[in-house]
């Protein structure tokens, strides 16, 4: 019974961001839509705005947002109607920053070997490509799972113009 | 959003797709690629002037599009990428795949 309201607690303050961007924190709740990816690049790139980061870096980090948000909906989500996902973006010491939470089943996205791109046109496989680019653009990354949720969290060092 | 520029410049479908492909906007360029490389040129070269941003997502409708090309006869090949659209394609190796010009000129000399 305690159980059951904290979790019920959790799950209102995990998912009911309000859709303000303070200063330099951007708070988003996203539904099972792909459509969302589109909002989030657009909320970032005027968050970017706002911060005086440069467009490349806001979309450098962008890639890696949308190749997660993307796998939670096809892959996390799949099958299912529901599903939320709560995203904040912070900037502080010269580091960009998310955390991705969503409440579908257990799937750490990193863990998956990464191979190599091979071969040619007719045999190039798409697969695991997404998160080749989120290792490549981000610092650091992690994953954990937690009282029903999964947990991704990102870093970018910002570079100096 | 299904509006894709294009033009038919000696024989090349060039194709501008502009700001972003990615998972919300991928679809709408897949139908839009799929129906001009259908009925146009199959030398098809991807103008990448006007292109801010590309994710995975993008990078499976190129390798789309340029299947469809490629079993019609023709290829594709990409022009003008920003270095953020740059760095996507060489982590991918679409760089080395599909060939990266200078310009829509020289992405069309390429097909020979």
């Amino acid at each position: 019974m305690i159980l059951t309201i904290w979790v019920e607690l959790r799950n209102l303050s995990l998912f009911s961001a309000k859709e303000c961007g303070l200063e330099s924190r951007l708070d988003m709740s996203l539904v099972n839509d792909l459509q969302e990816v589109g909002r989030v690049i657009d909320s970032l790139e005027e968050f970017g705005v706002r911060n005086g980061i440069p467009q490349q870096q806001v979309l450098r980090f962008a890639v890696a947002l949308d190749e997660l948000i993307t796998n939670i909906i096809s892959h996390g989500f799949s099958g299912s109607s529901g599903g939320n996902i709560r995203l904040i973006v912070e900037q502080r010491d010269g580091v960009l920053s998310a955390e991705l939470v969503d409440d579908g089943p257990p799937f750490d996205p990193f863990a998956a070997e990464v191979e190599a791109p091979t071969g040619d046109i007719e045999h190039r496989r798409i697969g695991g490509l997404g998160i080749a680019l989120v290792r490549n653009a981000m610092d650091h990354i992690g994953y954990k799972r937690d009282g029903g949720f999964n947990f991704v969290n990102l870093e970018m060092k910002l570079k100096t113009a | 959003m299904t509006d894709l520029n294009h033009e038919v410049i000696g024989g090349s479908l060039v194709l501008k797709p502009s700001r972003r492909i990615d998972s919300s906007t991928s679809k709408a360029f897949e139908d839009a690629a799929s129906a001009l490389v259908e009925s146009g040129p199959k030398k098809v070269v991807i103008d990448a002037s006007d292109l801010d941003y590309i994710s995975s997502a993008g990078l499976r409708v190129i390798l789309t599009t340029a299947k469809k090309a490629k079993a019609a006869g023709g290829g594709l090949t990409i022009a003008c990428a920003s270095a953020n659209v740059k760095e996507v394609l060489s982590v991918s190796g679409f760089d080395a795949i599909f060939g990266l010009h200078d310009s829509v000129d020289a992405a069309r000399a390429s097909f020979g």
